[in-house]
């Protein structure tokens, strides 16, 4: 009888120690990953879709666009930005939407230079 | 003896003469005696002597007797020896000569020339004293004065002779040449001219139309009165012979409103109607009423009787002479407007209407007629009446029911002369337009009402003025007007702020509605040509609390529900037109107030920040932003938030995802890589320092070591008594 004694107290004990670290080990959930990608037009980007959509960009600006149409210019380049930060923030199918759309809209402003650029007539000097 | 016997009887004479010095023609008989005294060589006054005086160079030439009979010589004075011989007078001279001069046995007095020294007064040109050739008579001395003046009566000229008159007709000499209807002219005459009693007592200019159309200057009593509608009304001489219808030639014939058929004569006191026409057609003399001297002639004007026969037609209205006229068969309808002086310059030449005697009516438009769209005139029978109407302008006048509705359109509404206008297939839509004065300034021309007739209905039709005549176009697109059409130029609304009536004019059709935060929202008009800013414009613009970035257009006319959001902040930075968009009426722009409640905007429009941070709630997130710009925006991080585990939840198209910022190491580090993806729609929560998971694990571990600590201590104590108790149990065993 005695020797039981010493059993049943070490059992007590064990049963609050495990419980105190199944505790810690419930209470202990996974924090998600690091962000990225915030501000990710200020870095080099490697996506090939991206770059052919920068690059019309800034075709169109070299030939005046941004005078012509500045607010549709601004929204192109929010949308590549936003593609570029969705992109490498982890939402690539986002990224992928949002860059067909900035491309919809390139296109469009395309088309109006074009016709713009079709019908100048340089001054004489 | 006998040289003092002939003195004395030259004395005699001499008194005789001297006592009638003063009018020695007066006591002349007239006529042929005056005659006859020339003959015997007897001087008169004006006479012209010539006294001759070998060697005496003062008397050897002419002396004219003055009208006293005197011719003044040198160194006696005057010598009267007017009456006298020609002997008597070379006696008269010798003598009195022989007072200054010396051998006068060789003086003799001859007489030279007969002249007549006359006076002409009256209606002549130039009435004077004139010295005229001894043989001068009426008409010579008529013509050194000038002739006659206009209005001189001829019949009754006067020639005053020592004092007597003689009157005499001028004018019979005139008309016969018969020198004896005329006195003979004596020295010292007065030939007076007088006026004729026509000409009236006041001087006025007259030419010989006027004098003839003032009659004849008969004698007043005697002569005839012919007045009415006679071309010359006025007196005439009565001449025994004249008929009625020579009296009417001399006052020019009748007029064309006189009524020939019963010409009204009182003639010695008996009232006589004579039918002139009637004389005309049969030609019987015994229809002709006799003239009494002092008879009047009065013609009545035709209106003053209603003629009537079995030939006659009738044409009334804007002709030249319109009445009762007498139909030959045969007459046309060219015949007899031509008689009646055409149509005048008011005529409606369109709508000539021929009112049967049967009570039908025809319409004749003699404008197709002239034009050769029409080669037929209707026949005109006996009892027709032919109306010309008058042409009428516009509706202003006050004979605008002329117009049948038949022909009739209106047009009302913002211009300058609204009304009821005749319409013409020649006119024009602007012709129509031009006749009413055209719109007013405020006319909305790019709505142009045009109010149909489709059976029993109406049937508007809007044509766009404004736009036409901008662009131009082709002329079919200008609607074809037709009579009974109905056209309205609305009106452009006044401000609507003020003028709610006028306002509630405009048709929903051409408004556009602006509310929200503007100065003045309302409902505005628009035409095709306006765009956002003239309507924004129009509504005073923008509020300072409006939120410009998200101004809402509602299109109401796509036939779906669409939704326009414009970024007018954008616009006012980049000038970029092409973030306007087209508005058209019924649309509805709303711009929203800066400070309205956050749910009202969609949770995909806003990102949520949560947790430790000093205003957490819903933020606007634009592209342009980061992270950091929203946790600026809402105030921060509070001081008990975990800044290194910022949790950012990405709500994406196809997936989500949660992602932690730390902001300290970024802090720290500034490596913007770090900075988390932030869209709109995302959420953001910054945990407080209380949620560390260490941090609740040593809490837990403390909490767990006190309990563990304070049961220990509890089991200890109930382990030592419970020993005692044995203890004391088994040595009391």
């Amino acid at each position: 009888m005695t020797a039981a004694r010493p059993t049943r107290h070490c059992s007590f004990a064990s049963a609050v120690g495990l419980l105190a670290v199944g505790l810690m080990l419930a209470s202990c959930t996974p924090w998600p990953d690091y962000a990225t990608g915030g501000l990710a037009e200020r870095h080099p980007i490697e996506w090939r879709q991206v770059r052919t959509v920068q690059e019309r960009y800034n075709a169109l600006t070299r030939i005046g666009a941004d005078r012509f149409y500045p607010g549709r210019m601004i929204e192109v380049r929010n949308l590549i930005n936003r593609a570029m930060r969705e992109h490498e923030g982890g939402l690539p199918n986002d990224a992928d939407v949002t860059l067909s759309i900035a491309a919809e809209l390139t296109s469009l402003v395309e088309a109006d230079m074009h016709k713009r650029t079709a019908n100048f007539t340089p001054p004489r000097k | 003896m006998r040289r003092g016997l002939r003195a004395l009887v030259m004395l005699v004479l001499s008194i005789a003469l001297l006592g009638h010095g003063n009018t020695p023609v007066r006591s002349a008989p007239p006529d042929s005696a005056a005659a006859s005294t020339d003959a015997s060589g007897t001087l008169r006054s004006g006479d012209i002597v010539s006294i001759i005086l070998p060697g005496e160079a003062s008397l050897n030439k002419d002396f004219q007797i003055d009208n006293q009979g005197q011719v003044l010589l040198p160194e006696v004075g005057g010598v009267t020896i007017g009456g006298l011989s020609t002997q008597q007078a070379n006696d008269l001279v010798r003598r009195k000569l022989g007072s200054a001069f010396r051998d006068l046995d060789r003086l003799r007095v001859v007489l030279k020339e007969h002249r007549l020294i006359i006076q002409v007064g009256g209606y002549v040109k130039s009435p004077g004293t004139y010295n005229l050739p001894g043989d001068a008579g009426v008409q010579a001395a008529i013509t050194a004065a000038g002739g006659l003046s206009q209005g001189a009566q001829l019949d009754k000229f006067k020639i005053i002779r020592a004092g007597k008159e003689i009157v005499f007709d001028y004018k019979k000499y005139l008309t016969a040449g018969d020198p004896s209807l005329i006195p003979s002219l004596q020295p010292l005459d007065l030939l007076f001219v007088p006026a004729s009693a026509v000409t009236g007592n006041v001087q006025i200019e007259f030419d010989g139309r006027t004098l003839a159309q003032s009659g004849d200057g008969g004698e007043e009593r005697n002569a005839i009165k012919v007045f009415g509608e006679v071309n010359t009304p006025a007196v005439y001489a009565y001449k025994p012979a004249a008929t009625i219808v020579d009296m009417l030639l001399r006052a020019g014939g009748v007029t064309r409103y006189a009524t020939v058929e019963s010409i009204k004569i009182l003639s010695n006191g008996d009232p006589i109607v004579f039918n002139l026409q009637a004389y005309l057609d049969s030609g019987d003399q015994k229809l002709l009423p006799p003239l009494a001297p002092g008879a009047t002639i009065f013609v009545p004007k035709q209106t003053e009787e209603i003629r009537v026969g079995k030939h006659t037609v009738y044409i009334m209205g804007e002709v030249a002479k319109p009445g009762a006229y007498d139909s030959k068969v045969g007459a046309t309808f060219i015949d007899i407007l031509a008689n009646a002086g055409g149509p005048s310059r008011f005529a409606e030449v369109r709508q000539i209407r021929i009112l049967r005697g049967n009570g039908t009516v025809t319409m004749v438009d003699l404008n197709a007629y002239t034009e050769g769209r029409s080669t037929q005139l209707p026949a005109i029978a006996a009892g027709d009446a032919i109306f010309v109407p008058e042409k009428t302008e516009n509706a202003n006048e006050p004979s605008w029911l002329k117009i049948p509705s038949s022909r009739a359109v209106q047009i009302i509404g913002s211009v300058s002369k609204p009304g009821r206008y005749e319409w013409s297939n020649e006119m024009s839509f602007f012709d129509l337009l031009g006749n009413a004065g055209g719109p007013t300034h405020k006319a909305d021309i790019a709505h142009v009402q045009i109010l149909r007739k489709e059976g029993d209905r109406a049937k508007p039709v809007i044509f766009n003025l404004e736009e036409f005549i901008s662009k131009g176009g082709m002329l079919d697109r200008v609607p074809k007007i037709v009579p009974g059409n109905v056209i309205m130029i609305p009106e452009l609304p006044q401000d609507p702020a003020d003028n709610k009536a006028q306002w509630t004019r405009q048709s929903p059709e051409r408004s556009i509605y602006i509310i929200g935060a503007v100065a003045k929202p309302g409902r505005y008009a628009i035409t095709p040509q306006m765009r956002f800013l003239d309507i924004l414009t129009a509504a005073d613009g923008p509020t300072d609390k409006a939120d410009l970035r998200n101004v809402r257009v509602s299109h109401r006319r796509t036939g779906e529900a669409r939704v326009s959001q414009v970024n007018l902040a954008r616009f006012f930075v980049t000038g970029d037109d092409h973030l306007l968009p087209r508005v058209k009426a019924g649309d509805v722009i709303f711009v929203p107030d800066r400070n309205r409640e956050w749910l009202d905007d969609p949770k995909e429009t806003t990102v949520r920040v949560l947790g430790a941070v000093a205003k957490p709630g819903r933020y606007r997130f634009s592209d342009e932003m980061t992270i950091l710009d929203l946790l600026a925006e809402a105030g921060g991080p509070t001081t008990a938030a975990m800044q290194s585990r910022i949790l950012v939840v990405n709500l994406g198209c196809c997936t989500e995802q949660a992602r932690m910022f730390d902001l300290l190491s970024f802090a720290k580090t500034a490596d913007t890589r770090m900075l988390p993806v932030v869209r709109s729609g995302d959420t953001v929560y910054v945990p407080d320092v209380n949620q560390n998971e260490v941090k609740q694990t040593l809490d837990f571990v403390k909490d767990i070591a006190s309990i563990m600590s304070s049961f220990t201590s509890i089991y200890t104590g109930l382990s030592t008594s419970t020993t005692v108790t044995t203890t004391t149990s088994q040595t009391a065993k």
